[in-house]
């Protein structure tokens, strides 16, 4: 049977009509669900962290630690200068956390002040808040803990260091909550308390 | 842009050196590992690859690119007047003031221009990149690549000894050479010392001491070094401590300023300082071990093992650019294979079968060698499906070619092959064949089970529009009807097999559209040139079938193939929209247009003749 070329065309008008509305179709169906909603992030472990390097260091009393000595305890180790204003602005927070956490956590804040005078002036100010057992200043004049151990260039920095001495978190500047702090520590009491 | 000003500036503070390249064993320092452009890979292959961006090339007279990388780390003021710079307008060239008897221009010579031509830069960065004409392009371009080589010199700024005359009371405290780290840790004091002076004096200079006036300069040039420091990302060489493996590596400069530092990478970054001074005291012996320490110690802090061996075949990769042997065994391969078709008593047709033999064997093992370094299938860029579908043609006619025995299949084949290489490094100008892929490609099921499919289907494609050509050759200047009938015969097969794999992967396609983006179909440029293609061979089919489309004009038909998949395979890049816009690359809409032209008139020519030949023989 001979067809003319309309009805050719017209049959393949109609193809292509129905193929169009079928995409159309396919567009309009709700797409799965995994494509809309993005799974909640699983909450992770602690990864082991490399460990810290020992460094001593000779606190505002004038006596003399390592960092060796405080195995055992978690270590918020805060690299500070007076004139730096986001260390001034974090640094009541650190010191309201060594003192709810006060058996468990140990603030060790190595300053990279010019002089102790300077230093001092701006912890007089804080008053009796940081005469505690587990609060320990220490003045890095050479900066050898600063910047050659911790390569430490832009302040404030912090390290959390878990109870067996391991790195644990990096705190880069003073933009940070309080929160966030207390939950980091929970997070270090718990794995303490997992640990054999 | 303003960093290109000081450059200069910083390159004035470093201590220059005699040049130490030639003394020094660079084995172990071309496998260093670093992050680039989203992967791993070792820096003999970054240095190939920045050197080919600048220079178009990846040695120079009379260095190496491992040896040029080096000099630029640790002896940048060398290095900016080492002639590296490719610049083919000569417009521009006149235009800006360079000279036109250069091949290549080192940064010093080209730093008047780049002066000159600054303020002009965020005007052509205002504008749409289609609408730059060709000298506006190659200035942008130019001026990329100075800000990728001042990137590549400061790397290291902060390592480097100084040259700076410190204040005379400092002297005592930093004693001998020193470098940024050293400086760093009298900069607030130093500031603290300024912010006096200029409260007391102000800030002109003419009313300071000559201490003071040591002080200024000393407090600016740390502020000069920290500025060049900046978003200086390049060369990733320090793994990440404080976040996970999948994170990017790190460059000196991310990790002084970026607050990245830690005990671990400042033990790296003082292996890296050693060895900018052993490369600087030309110390042989000092630099093999401590390169060799290096590497040791990246794999040490890099949270997962680094696979060296997989460094070593990237190298190697690199070095013996298997592309251009296998272009020349298949280019070899056609030559002989159609003196041996046409003139038989010159060439035995042994020949082009082992060149096409020993080509596909070398190609198989570049891919083979691609997908162990990349890991995953080797079709991720155009570039590489250029690779892959040349390997296809030239083993499926090779195949055949054994299998029917018809000379004229493995003729097809080579000749697709090697017009296909060709086109390949059009479509990979920076050299690095090595990328990674594309996020929206992400996914090696998919990328194997779809673009494998629709590549292959390319393959089968032009493996049948060759053999159309030569059948239409054959038919119209030969007398050889058996040959004609045996070649229509192979090219219907081919082009079932071609419909077989371009309508399976275009469904693919869009069943990994509907699990990617929620559509199965969006009529996107890529997808519709997808679609003509099996349209087209289902046309041809379907008249061929019913007897409506004679043989000849079958055979045409086929032949115009070529046609369909250069648009489809490269035109629709060019319309630079949809989703598939990973594809895109500039620049071809010349080539493809001429391509498509001379394709139409050898068509038509061949058809025309092949009919005149039909009526005289009726």
């Amino acid at each position: 049977m001979h067809k003319s070329p309309l009805v050719n065309f017209v049959l393949l008008a109609c193809i292509a009509a129905a193929a169009y509305f079928f995409t159309l179709y396919l567009d309009t169906r709700t797409p799965p669900i995994d494509i809309i909603i993005q799974p909640e992030a699983p909450i992770e472990d602690i990864e082991k962290g490399q460990e810290a390097p020992n460094f001593t260091f000779t606190d505002t009393n004038g006596k003399t630690h390592a960092l060796r000595d405080f195995k055992g305890k978690i270590i918020i180790l805060n690299f500070w200068a007076s004139w730096c204003p986001p260390c001034i602005k974090e640094f009541p927070h650190f010191i309201t956390a060594a003192k709810e956490f006060e058996n468990d956590v140990v603030f060790i804040g190595i300053s990279s002040d010019l002089n102790t005078e300077s230093m001092n002036k701006f912890l007089d100010r804080l008053g009796a808040d940081i005469k505690k057992q587990n609060i320990l200043i220490a003045l890095d004049e050479d900066q050898n803990i600063t910047k050659n151990l911790f390569q430490t260039y832009r302040l404030p920095e912090t390290v959390l260091i878990d109870v067996n001495q391991h790195m644990h978190t990096k705190i880069i500047g003073a933009d940070w909550d309080y929160a966030a702090l207390q939950k980091q520590i929970r997070t270090l009491q718990k794995s303490r308390d997992k640990t054999p | 842009m303003r960093l290109l000003a000081v450059l200069l500036t910083l390159l004035m503070c470093f201590s220059g050196l005699a040049r130490a390249e030639e003394t020094l064993d660079m084995s172990a320092f071309k496998n260093i590992p670093l992050q680039h452009q989203g992967r791993l890979k070792p820096l003999d292959s970054f240095a190939k690859l920045t050197l080919k961006q600048l220079s178009g090339q990846t040695s120079l007279k009379d260095l190496s690119a491992t040896n040029w990388l080096a000099l630029n780390l640790f002896d940048p003021q060398s290095a900016a007047q080492i002639p590296v710079f490719k610049i083919s307008n000569d417009t521009l060239k006149k235009k800006i003031g360079l000279p036109d008897n250069k091949t290549l221009l080192s940064f010093n010579e080209l730093k008047p221009a780049l002066d000159k031509t600054r303020e002009d830069l965020s005007a052509l960065l205002a504008k749409d990149e289609k609408n730059l004409d060709p000298n506006e392009r190659e200035l942008l371009r130019l001026h990329e690549n100075a800000a990728t080589l001042t990137m590549l010199m400061r790397s290291f700024s902060a390592l480097l000894p100084l040259n700076i005359e410190l204040p005379q009371r400092y002297q005592k405290q930093i004693e001998g050479q020193f470098t940024f780290t050293e400086l760093s840790k009298i900069e607030q004091q130093l500031q603290e010392e300024l912010n006096t002076i200029i409260a007391t004096k102000g800030r002109d200079p003419a009313a300071y001491s000559p201490e003071e006036l040591s002080i200024a300069k000393t407090a600016f040039h740390i502020q000069m070094l920290r500025a060049g420091g900046e978003n200086n990302n390049l060369l990733r060489v320090i793994p990440s401590t404080w976040k996970d493996a999948k994170e990017p590596w790190l460059s000196p400069w991310e990790v002084l300023l970026g607050g990245e530092g830690s005990p671990a990478s400042a033990f790296l970054l003082s292996q890296w300082a050693d060895l900018a001074k052993a490369y600087r005291d030309a110390d042989a012996q000092s630099w093999r071990i401590i390169t060799a320490e290096i590497l040791d110690e990246t794999q040490i802090q890099s949270q997962h093992p680094l696979n060296t061996k997989k460094f070593e075949l990237e190298r190697i990769y690199t070095n013996t650019a298997p592309y251009l042997w296998i272009l020349a065994f298949y280019g070899l391969g056609f030559l002989t294979a159609a003196l041996s078709i046409f003139k038989p008593d010159i060439i035995s047709n042994k020949i082009p079968a082992f060149l096409a033999l020993s080509g596909i064997m070398l190609h198989t093992v570049t891919l083979g060698a691609r997908i162990y370094i990349l890991a995953r299938p080797p079709v991720g860029t155009l570039y590489e499906s250029v690779l892959f579908v040349s390997l296809i043609c030239v083993s499926a006619a090779a195949i055949t070619a054994i299998h029917r025995k018809n000379a004229i299949l493995l003729l097809a084949g080579l000749a697709a092959g090697t017009g296909l290489l060709l086109t390949a490094p059009a479509l990979a100008p920076e050299a690095d064949s090595l990328e990674v892929l594309a996020a929206v490609l992400n996914t090696n099921f998919w990328l194997t089970v779809h673009v494998l499919c629709i590549t292959a289907g390319y393959g089968a494609c032009i493996l049948g529009a060759g053999l159309a050509h030569a059948a239409l050759f054959i038919r119209g200047f030969k007398n050889t009807p058996v040959l004609w009938l045996k070649l229509q015969q192979n090219i219907y097969h081919l082009s079932l097999i071609a419909l077989l794999l371009s309508a399976a992967g275009t469904a693919l396609g869009g069943i990994w559209a509907d699990q990617s983006w929620g559509r199965f179909w969006g009529w996107d440029p890529k997808e519709n040139g997808a679609l003509l293609i099996v349209l087209w061979l289902l046309w041809t089919q379907h008249g061929r079938a019913a007897n409506k489309i004679k043989p000849a004009t079958f055979t045409a038909l086929i032949a115009a193939l070529n046609i369909i998949v250069a648009l489809s395979w490269f035109g629709v890049n060019l319309l630079s929209v949809g989703l598939h816009s990973y594809g895109f690359t500039a620049g071809l809409a010349g080539g493809l247009f001429a391509f498509c032209a001379a394709e139409l008139i050898l068509i038509t020519t061949l058809y025309l003749a092949a009919k005149k030949k039909e009526l005289s023989r009726a």
